[in-house]
């Protein structure tokens, strides 16, 4: 047994004196690093930018909206407002967060890797990134843009906004996410060390293989589509123009088909992420994990076939629409599986409230809602009436922000420890997550009455009737603005007041929890222990590092070590 | 430094003996060569994951021409009588001829791979200057094609101006051509140089890229040579016609005026000079008429004058030119790329455990090239 | 429950039902809301009780339960489904009753063309008359042909659960039944001082529900500060062949002004023009104090006027080829209308003194501004308009500045 101890010892017993953070210095050494972690930091701080600026936007258009007229925005201002607050929040801040930032430091890391396999390409992507966002910052520079985030043709062909700029920051942002999720893919299938097999793979990972199936499947479609519109503006093109001969219905089928599959690329990393929070803060094997791996390629795949529901309005035949709504319900059974496998995790478990726990649970609060809301917009005759209101802003706002928004603070709660090494303060993040719970649905549940009651959105102006509901949603987006600076103090508290994380501070048994906090260079300092990424008995307690080491009994070897395999390459 | 390795070790010895890793080899060299990165094993997983990358790359590819095929199909579906009407404008000949030069540039680029697998630097080299050649014929008979068309007028929606006059000397040739002609003499400029300075690798290197890029001219040369069309022959009437009517100072018609007139594709056929200036008028009112003008809005009417069944091509040649035009931008990052291998191999930096990016590049030409497989026939050859 | 009711006069959830069909609309939602809310309560009620219960106490580790049950997930996996097909064959049960207009409402006589433009709307009747309010009989089906002029519009009225997308170069279609009246004097009310306010009822509701452009939400039922309601939908107690004689406006049997009246609001200029005073909209405010007061472009280019002719001819060609001259400060969004002579000359007459008629004994107007002419202090200018035509045309550039005969000719052509 004193040989486990020493081992332990020289294993966990002592932080590296270097870090990722700290192994070289200078700006060079960020902005030409090939290193994952830094490129996921870097991604870090770029979406939580563009996040606070397009919140900015939405706080004040919910107090232009305090009053039914004009209060300090015209008709004008207000369409350039929602325009980008819409445009950067999708575009520039959900699409990357997950996958680009979180899943940048982590999927390497959990998946046993020293890095991605494409290094380059992934600061490329990241540069993409930046390049996209400065076309997008131009463009509020330059008349703005006021077409919405959807750039529906012909309006889209007929402004006098800069819809040029908008699109060229469209087509490389759409760049930077094919770049990553083609790097993901790669990574997954060649990168995994002997042992780690795709059942043995945590679900975030799975949740980020299936996401970047769809980056690369989809978003080029976008890509051509930005193009066309780029083209019919500057050359006349006549594809989407009604002037030129055009099918403006077409536009709308290219952005939905990938549009409509980017709400997945936005939610299936969130659902990935609560996966693991749920389990680890549970100190629970995750229920059923084959049904939940499944459900989500299952959802990636059906994803590619209901985008025609965003156009069950638009004059397509009845055929067509049938088709559609009934492939929409089919995506509604793989989400609902994943929740129920939540809430079967919790049963028998050993749950506390930390942080990223209460995010998770008001993910499934707020998913829960989003999710069966979506149901009488994919059932026809309600669809009708509900289209275009501010009840479908409500939904997916209840999916995007009350999903992944806040799956993604909960990510970024959970492995803040292990990508800064320090821990924040448990009660102000507790704190903080309430609030935000609160304030959100304040915000957007009276959305869904005014919906409901025929509020169409996109309305500077609204009647009068639905004002009550307009001064309790502004009411919320404050409270949820309080709460979300609370979550950003308390994490950037923790850098200078935090006290050191240990390696592993949750008891997780995935492997990004076996290396220390923050992880060296080559992430690993030692082999890795291969363990069930769910098995929270491996895991015990050393009060020397202050955190939890992979048990290391002679006996659990065999178990814990598999056969080697040959690295498969499907 | 591997699991593998302590699974070994934990199996045969039953022992606990974890590593620490010793990363002191860091920047030296990966055992396996000199292009190996440090976060891979092998170079065998190297090459796997580059070579799935590409493919993926390549999914994504075909993923962002497949909206332009819709784009087809569906145009296609809504205005038939613009596709009937405008094939005639595209002359079979060239693109097959294009067909067979990128074909055989295919064959080519794999001969260069397995050269570059089997360390045969010489063949390798030539077969990727062979390449660059058809690549650089490819456009230049593209460019041929393209000029032509434009000198027509055959433009795309908004700026369609078939059957109109022409502006004069618009020297469209000689700016299409002029960055090839700038790459050519410069290379064989820098070529000369290195030689007298005896820098033979760079003297190599730019004669090889001189060498490709003479094959633009080539290109140019053979659509010249290749004698006009029955169809094509009859535009090019048709232009001698347009400039030859052209002076028309009398326009003033409101856009509204022209249902009633009588002209058409097929009158041109026919007698096609003695018609009046009013009817080039009536061709340029259809594409500037837009649907606020018409009571009843309908794609189809927007494209057909229906007195004279004269058809504006412009819907046609705006999906042609953003099809092709794309497939060309393609060609020239493929120029780039072979330019990129051909430096390499020049530098003898392949071998039997490393030839991923020629085998990349490979692939990537190959899709270029089947995507112009499936252009040829879509444009030139569907009637 | 008070959310959803089968009452007509509608619910907490839902407007007012006005259609045949929108009672099977709100008993669906409430269906669909039912379920959800069970399985809601269901899953957060678990959770909960979880949390509360399974909350760690002493030790890290939970006594051991099972990690997966084939026979349960493949239960909730399956089971949803169920209730999800139902769910999706009602809707389209409900959604084709919706889409498919009865025998009735099928036939070119009962079938109204709906117009929509930047920013209002334009029904046509299929006597040929025009409005911008939409003007319906009380349980007597019809059937729209929607279309756009520019971008892309959405025909909603929310209380018939009626939406249907205009999109410019197709048709698209959509019926209703009205089974409600809203009739004009049950919405405004008149009291014995002539002092114009809303009525006991409101008027139907018709919204854009497709973003537009800048005046996207005025393109909605609006009470305006002249007393009348901005695209409102009327529905009337009368068959429809009583309802299109009571629509029809007869321009012969009225004064000029009259008629510019009338095509100012049957042709949905009260989209982006206000009147006099109120609020100023997408467009310039028409008052009488800005007869041939100069105009100035953005590019600097400034229009004079020596006498009315001159600033006649400008406004109808303002009106008629909007593109020609955009006035500094406003878009160039108008579409461009046919109106012929004699609605141009009814639409002029009703721009020069637009608060009130002043009839002279010939019919023409006159101008009756003298104690008017102070009201505006801040600078206004006539007109803006829309997009492509005259790019190349110069000829239209010259015409404005000639006169009276050509821009009647042009005009005559579609009329």
């Amino acid at each position: 047994m004193s040989t486990i101890a020493k081992q332990k010892e020289k294993l966990f017993g002592h932080a590296p004196e270097e870090n990722f953070l700290t192994e070289s210095k200078g700006w060079a050494s960020w902005l030409f690093t090939l290193d994952h972690k830094r490129i996921g930091i870097m991604y870090l701080i770029g979406v939580m930018s563009a996040f606070t600026l397009a919140g900015i936007l939405a706080l004040i258009l919910r107090m232009e909206l305090f009053i039914p007229g004009e209060m300090f925005l015209s008709n004008q201002n207000y369409n350039r407002m929602f325009t980008l607050h819409g445009a950067i929040m999708v575009f520039v801040f959900i699409i990357p967060s997950i996958p680009a930032a979180l899943g940048n430091f982590i999927l390497p890391i959990m998946l046993g890797a020293k890095d991605v396999a494409f290094p380059r390409l992934n600061l490329a992507s990241f540069y993409l990134w930046m390049g996209g966002t400065f076309f997008f910052i131009l463009s509020m520079l330059f008349n703005a843009l006021d077409t919405g985030w959807t750039f529906y043709t012909p309006y889209s062909i007929q402004t006098s906004s800069a819809v040029i700029a908008a699109t060229t920051g469209v087509f490389i942002l759409g760049f930077s996410s094919i770049f990553t999720g083609l790097n993901f893919i790669v990574t997954v299938n060649t990168m995994r060390p002997p042992g780690m097999t795709w059942f043995k793979m945590p679900l975030l990972l799975w949740a980020l293989y299936s996401t970047a199936i769809i980056q690369v499947l989809a978003t080029p479609v976008l890509a051509i589509t930005g193009l066309l519109l780029m083209a019919e503006r500057i050359l006349g093109l006549g594809i989407f123009d009604p002037a030129l001969g055009g099918d403006p219905v077409l536009f709308q089928h290219f952005f939905w088909f990938y549009s409509h599959p980017a709400v997945y690329i936005m939610i299936l990393p969130a659902m990935g992420v609560i996966s693991e929070l749920i389990s680890v803060h549970s100190q629970k094997k995750i229920f059923g994990y084959e049904f939940i791996a499944y459900s989500s390629i299952a959802i990636a795949l059906l994803g590619f076939l209901v985008w025609g529901h965003h156009m069950f309005t638009s004059g397509q035949s009845e055929m067509v629409i049938l088709i559609f709504s009934a492939l929409t319900f089919s995506v509604a059974i793989p989400s609902a599986v994943k929740v129920f496998n939540w809430v079967a995790t919790l049963y028998k478990g050993s749950i506390t409230l930390t942080t990223p726990m209460c995010y998770a649970l008001s993910f499934i609060f707020l998913f829960g809602i989003g999710g069966l809301t979506g149901l009488p917009l994919g059932t026809l005759s309600t669809d009708v009436h509900l289209h275009d209101t501010y009840f479908v802003v409500a939904h997916f706002h209840y999916v995007m922000v009350g999903g992944t928004l806040i799956a993604f603070l909960g990510g970024l709660f959970h492995w803040w420890p292990k990508m800064f090494g320090r821990m924040y303060n448990e009660k102000g993040g507790q704190l903080g997550a309430l609030i935000v719970f609160i304030g959100f649905n304040l915000t957007f549940f009276p959305q869904f009455i005014m919906g409901s009651r025929g509020m169409p959105r996109r309305y500077a102006k609204y009647d009068p009737e639905f004002q009550i509901f307009h001064q309790i949603s502004t009411i919320g987006a404050i409270t949820l603005g309080i709460g979300l600076a609370i979550a950003g103090y308390v994490l950037l508290m923790s850098l200078y007041r935090g006290k050191r994380a240990p390696g592993n501070p949750w008891a997780a048994s995935t492997l990004e929890f076996q290396c220390s906090s923050p992880p060296t260079f080559h992430n690993f300092e030692h082999d890795i222990i291969l363990n069930d990424p769910y098995d929270f008995e491996s895991i015990e307690y050393d009060e020397r590092v202050g955190g939890y080491v992979p048990v290391l009994e002679p006996a659990e070897e065999p178990k814990s070590v598999p056969q080697p395999e040959p690295v498969e390459t499907t | 430094m591997t699991t593998a390795d302590s699974v070994d070790e934990s199996n045969h010895g039953h022992q606990n003996e974890f590593h620490i890793h010793d990363h002191s080899h860091d920047h030296e060299e990966h055992p396996d060569g000199p292009f190996i990165a440090h976060h891979f094993e092998t170079a065998e997983q190297q090459f796997d994951s580059g070579k799935l990358g590409m493919w993926l790359f390549l999914v994504q590819e075909i993923l962002f021409f497949s909206g332009l095929f819709v784009a087809y199909i569906i145009y296609r579906n809504h205005n038939p009588e613009i596709f009937e009407a405008a094939h005639v404008h595209l002359d079979k000949w060239l693109g097959g001829l294009n067909t067979i030069i990128l074909l055989f540039s295919s064959l080519t680029m794999a001969w260069a791979v397995r050269c570059s697998q089997l360390e045969q630097y010489l063949g390798c080299i030539i077969n990727i200057v062979i390449t660059m050649v058809c690549a650089n014929i490819f456009l230049g008979v593209k460019a041929i094609e393209y000029t032509h068309k434009w000198e027509l007028g055959l433009f795309w929606a908004d700026a369609y101006t078939y059957g109109l006059p022409q502006p004069e000397n618009q020297n469209y040739l000689l700016w299409l051509s002029l960055p090839f002609i700038v790459i050519t003499l410069l290379s064989a400029g820098l070529a000369t140089f290195y030689r007298v300075t005896e820098n033979d690798f760079w003297a190599k290197f730019f004669l090889c890229i001189a060498i490709s890029f003479l094959g633009y001219f080539i290109g140019l040369g053979i659509a010249w040579a290749v004698p006009a069309q029955e169809h094509g022959g009859h535009s090019s009437d048709h232009a001698v016609h347009g400039s030859d009517h052209g002076h028309a100072d009398g326009e003033k018609h409101e856009a509204d005026d022209h249902s009633g007139d009588s002209s058409g594709e097929k009158s041109h056929e026919g007698e096609s000079h003695d018609k009046s200036d009013e009817n080039h008028s009536a061709k340029t009112a259809v594409p500037s008429e837009s649907v606020d003008t018409q009571a009843g809005p309908s794609v189809d009417e927007s494209t057909v004058d229906e007195a004279s069944g004269e058809v504006n091509m412009g819907g046609f040649f705006s999906i042609y030119y953003i099809m092709t035009g794309l497939h060309a931008i393609h060609i020239l990052a493929g120029i780039v790329a072979l330019t990129w291998l051909l430096y390499r191999t020049l530098d003898r930096q392949f071998r039997k455990n490393y030839f991923g990016p020629v085998e990349n590049v490979g692939l990537y030409w190959h899709l270029v090239d089947l995507i112009w497989i499936y252009l040829f026939p879509m444009m030139y050859l569907i009637h | 429950m008070f959310l959803f009711s089968q009452a007509r006069e509608g619910s907490f959830s839902f407007p007012t039902q006005g259609s045949s069909f929108a009672a099977e609309v709100d008993s669906m939602y409430a269906f669909i809301f039912w379920i959800s809310l069970f399985f809601f309560i269901v899953i957060n009620g678990l959770m909960v009780y979880f949390v509360i219960k399974y909350r760690r106490k002493d030790k890290r580790l939970p006594e051991k339960s099972p990690a997966h049950h084939t026979v349960l997930e493949l239960a909730w996996t399956i089971l949803p489904a169920f209730i999800l097909v139902i769910m999706f064959i009602r809707g389209a049960w409900g959604y084709l009753e919706m889409r498919n207009p009865p025998e009735a409402a099928n036939a070119v006589e009962r079938t109204i063309d709906v117009r929509a433009f930047k920013y209002g709307w334009q029904f046509t009747y299929p006597n040929g008359d025009i409005t911008s309010e939409l003007h319906l009989a009380k349980n007597v089906p019809v059937r729209f042909r929607i279309s756009s002029r520019d971008a892309l519009h959405s025909f909603f009225i929310r209380e018939f659960r009626l939406k249907m997308d205009c999109v410019p170069g197709r048709y698209t279609e959509a019926w209703v039944n009205p089974i409600e009246t809203r009739t004009p004097s049950e919405t405004i009310s008149v009291d014995e001082n002539g002092n114009v306010s809303k009525g006991e009822k409101e008027p139907f509701h018709l919204q854009c529900a497709e973003y537009c452009g800048e005046g996207h939400s005025q393109m909605r039922t609006e009470w305006k500060d002249d007393g009348t309601w901005a695209f409102p939908v009327y529905v009337h107690d009368c068959s429809f062949d009583e309802l299109t004689e009571f629509t029809t406006w007869d321009f012969d049997q009225n004064s000029n002004w009259k008629n510019g009246e009338f095509l100012f609001k049957a042709y949905g200029c009260v989209g982006c023009h206000a009147i006099e005073g109120a609020a100023q909209k997408v467009g310039p405010n028409f008052r009488a104090d800005q007869w041939r007061v100069d105009r100035r472009s953005a590019t600097g280019e400034v229009k004079t006027f020596a006498n009315d002719a001159e600033f006649e001819t400008y406004l109808s060609r303002s009106i008629n080829y909007s593109t020609e001259f955009i006035v500094n400060g406003y878009p160039n969004q108008m579409p461009k209308f046919e109106f012929s002579p004699k609605q141009l000359d009814g639409l002029i007459a009703f721009i020069r003194s637009p608060g009130q008629e002043t009839v002279d004994e010939t019919g023409e107007t006159t101008d009756p501004k003298a104690g008017e002419a102070g009201a505006g202090k801040e600078k206004q200018k006539i007109d803006a308009s829309k997009s492509d035509e005259s790019k190349s045309d110069n000829e239209d550039g010259d015409a404005a500045k000639v006169a009276e005969p050509k821009s009647s000719k042009n005009t005559e052509k579609k009329e």
